[in-house]
């Protein structure tokens, strides 16, 4: 059901009813208002509004040292925060020089992937749930929570593991990693194949999904849409093959494509996400081999702990390090990783000193929130739930 | 085209209205004077250069040497995925040309911009402010504006630095863009 | 020290243990979810750490069906009024869980835009701590809110008795009232 037909439109009366689908609401994924204009069930305009998450992050990154901004960052995109980490740390890497070895670079892909998975199970399990599909919701966030519990024994923390460092990770992989991961992959094709089951022929899913909020690639273009709304208008623009980072390049996956663009063709791109990522994970859980997992470079990590004992020149590393922080050189980068959501860049702007002089966070949903008002007007009310759930929204991102 | 061509051919087409040109990390930045940012916009975004795709339209803020705000923006190829930084500089109470017309999306980009620094748009069809309230005072993100922390009460009458008067100590900006 | 007058009538001591018994284990929480810890608070509505064994599994989407409200998240100055609205529209006798760390003292951030801990706007009752705290830490921090409610002494009150006019905290003197 998508533009409402033309008897709904002959039983209006001509008044405007102005509907505010408040900041406090149940399927707004967030803290999202959107002020509606209605004539009778068909939405004439719409005009979201933001700022109820407003964090001021990129004020406070400017007064934290490099290494203090791990935590704040970590918390805008709330459910991938292993991204945000990711793009922050490729950032100051990139304007540093700096390497990362490579068995930090399989250890980071293989944690992004499975944020990737953890966070099109949230998608999945929430968007179902608007629809008062609530089952969908259970499976969703059990199988969520195996991912959680690696999370757990690598990092100590759930959602925000907080191990990533200029130049690799804090620490190394705990025993036991491997194993649950395998075991994670081995049953997560069966609990695939229960959503799918669930959901892809579902009648009531397909006919509340299907014709809703058509993105084309034209709007993509004037909005800058990337992500599963780009893939479903049919251009592969993923950042994984575009400009590759960890190693993307050297690993066997396909970009799924749809040409309708409409919310079922997003809702299948990202079920075909999640199995193109455990397929990644096969892969870079075959590569894993012993190594160091923070790069050699002492004006950029701390020295291990045990050569400090008997090293002058470690110790007075790590006294630098600790108390003034890196100093990256003048000058300002921009880079991006695939977020689940689509392209999450950063843009860092250095003046030497111990902290940065601008970080700015390039969120994908930002965009997709502002195409709601052009893309809403036609709809009725009960697609405006469908739409806002199908392009993923996450407002923590979006408000920053 | 390759962006490295595209800097030449601006440079040798609109060579007045181009203050700067540098690389850092293998990224162009180029700096225009913004009366002809329009022009230089519209040119950049037709073929052959084809820039079609404004990814990030963000600010960045100076007191010193010069007090003023670097509007940034960020294009994207499409077709060849290339990428160019374009920089113009507003100063306080200075207006620059609004790209809504350009690319719709630009809408909310300007907002943001002149919620949190202040800059003005002039053509943009809604400037409001977006992410604080409608009416709060200020440009939060401008340098100085404080972070107004709220400070740590501590025992004994101890009274450390909040972690802003460290900070705002004068020392040398340096201005890269 | 209770002096006679706060001492509950006799005849209905029991009736007030059942009361409180009744509406400490059938908790409606009040969807306020702002970021993170609202993604721990679905989890803990989820199977695995089940909220429903508490009672506490229908999440009301309207603040007037609703008992407790879990302020999950970080408090901007935008949402401050609409906290305020939502609190009050809510009835009697209602309980706030200040649930992590933005809720109870802006945990990570400290500037202009986040208000620095919820009790700046409304009385909480439970504090739980955590960014985002772990759904047990939230299951914890309600079990202690079932006790308070348990425990708490309330209800009838002889009609201009000193008890109900003073008040040591706001909330307090809003539990007096029947």
């Amino acid at each position: 059901m998508s533009k409402v037909s033309d008897d709904l439109r002959l039983e209006s009366t001509g008044d405007i009813m102005e509907l505010n689908l408040g900041p406090q609401h149940p399927s707004t994924h967030g803290v999202l208002r959107i002020k509606l204009k209605l004539e009778g069930e068909v939405v004439i305009s719409c005009e979201p509004v933001i700022g109820y998450l407003h964090t001021g992050i990129e004020k406070e990154c400017e007064s934290r040292t490099y290494f203090q901004v791990f935590p704040l960052i970590d918390r805008l995109d709330y459910l991938s925060g292993p991204a945000e980490e990711q793009v922050y740390a490729m950032t100051v890497e990139s304007l540093m020089k700096v390497d990362v070895p490579e068995r930090a670079q399989i250890i980071r892909l293989i944690i992004l992937e499975l944020a990737r998975i953890a966070s099109h199970l949230v998608w999945a399990g929430t968007s179902a749930l608007e629809l008062n599909m609530s089952s969908v919701y259970m499976y969703c966030f059990a199988e969520r929570e195996k991912i959680l519990d690696i999370f757990e024994g690598f990092s100590g923390a759930r959602m925000f593991p907080n191990s990533w460092r200029i130049g690799g990770l804090a620490y190394d992989l705990n025993p036991g990693f491997e194993e649950q991961v395998r075991n994670f992959l081995e049953h997560f094709p069966d609990m695939w194949k229960d959503l799918d089951n669930l959901l892809t022929n579902n009648y009531v899913w397909c006919e509340r999904l299907q014709g809703v909020a058509v993105i084309n690639k034209e709007l993509c273009k004037q909005y800058m849409l990337t992500g599963p709304v780009i893939r479903a208008a049919g251009d592969p623009y993923d950042i994984r093959k575009i400009y590759p980072y960890l190693g993307y390049d050297t690993y066997q996956f396909d970009i799924p494509t749809k040409t309708e663009g409409d919310a079922y063709a997003r809702y299948l791109i990202r079920m075909e996400e999640m199995k193109q990522s455990a397929s990644i994970l096969e892969q870079a859980l075959g590569r894993l081999k012993p190594g160091p997992v923070i790069t050699d470079n002492r004006k950029v990590a701390l020295p291990p702990r045990k050569e400090l004992v008997h090293s002058m020149e470690a110790v007075i590393h790590q006294f630098k390090l600790v108390s003034e922080g890196i100093r990256p050189p003048v000058g300002d980068v921009y880079c991006c990783v695939e977020s689940a959501r689509g392209e999450l860049g950063m843009y860092l702007v250095s003046d030497e000193g111990p902290r940065p002089h601008r970080l700015r966070v390039r969120s994908p949903s930002f965009p997709n929130i502002e195409i709601l008002k052009e893309i809403l007007p036609g709809h009725i009310i009960s697609d405006v739930v469908v739409a806002i759930a199908s392009l993923d929204p996450i407002l923590g991102d979006v408000d920053r | 085209m390759k962006t490295s061509e595209v800097v030449v051919e601006m440079k040798s087409r609109f060579g007045h209205g181009i203050i700067r040109d540098r690389e850092c990390c293998g990224q162009s930045t180029v700096g225009v004077e913004k009366h002809h940012l329009i022009e230089i916009l519209s040119y950049l975004k037709a073929s052959p250069a084809g820039f079609e795709v404004l990814m990030d339209l963000t600010g960045v803020d100076y007191i010193e040497p010069i007090v003023g705000t670097v509007v940034v923006y960020w294009l994207h190829n499409p077709s060849n995925y290339q990428r160019i930084r374009i920089t113009v500089l507003a100063k306080r109470d200075e207006e620059i040309p609004s790209v809504v017309r350009l690319w719709r999306g630009a809408d909310w980009y300007e907002r943001e911009l002149f919620d949190l620094f202040g800059v003005r748009f002039e053509g943009h069809p809604d400037l409001k402010r977006i992410l604080m309230p409608d009416d709060w005072k200020g440009h939060p993100l401008r340098k100085d504006y404080p972070l107004t922390e709220e400070p740590v009460a501590f025992k004994h009458g101890a009274k450390p630095k909040i972690p802003s008067e460290i900070i705002h100590v004068r020392r040398k900006q340096k201005y890269p863009v | 020290m209770t002096n006679k007058r706060d001492r509950v009538p006799f005849l209905v001591a029991p009736f007030e243990k059942i009361l409180n018994w009744a509406r400490g284990n059938s908790l409606w929480p009040a969807q306020f979810g702002l970021a993170c810890c609202a993604i721990e608070m679905m989890s803990t509505a989820a199977s695995k750490y089940d909220i429903a064994r508490f009672g506490m599994e229908v999440f009301r989407a309207s603040p007037r069906q609703s008992d407790v409200m879990i302020v999950a998240g970080r408090v901007s100055q935008k949402m401050a009024p609409v906290l305020v609205t939502i609190y009050e529209q809510m009835l009697e006798p209602k309980w706030v869980v200040a649930m992590g760390d933005c809720a109870s003292c802006s945990g990570v951030f400290n500037n202009y835009a986040i208000i620095q801990g919820v009790d700046k706007l409304v009385p909480v009752d439970v504090y739980v701590a955590g960014c985002p705290p772990r759904p047990e830490a939230l299951l914890d921090g309600l079990i202690v809110l079932q006790q308070k409610i348990q425990n708490q002494p309330t209800q009838i009150r002889r009609k201009g008795s000193p008890q109900s006019s003073i008040s040591s905290s706001s909330s307090e003197s809003q539990r007096d009232r029947l």
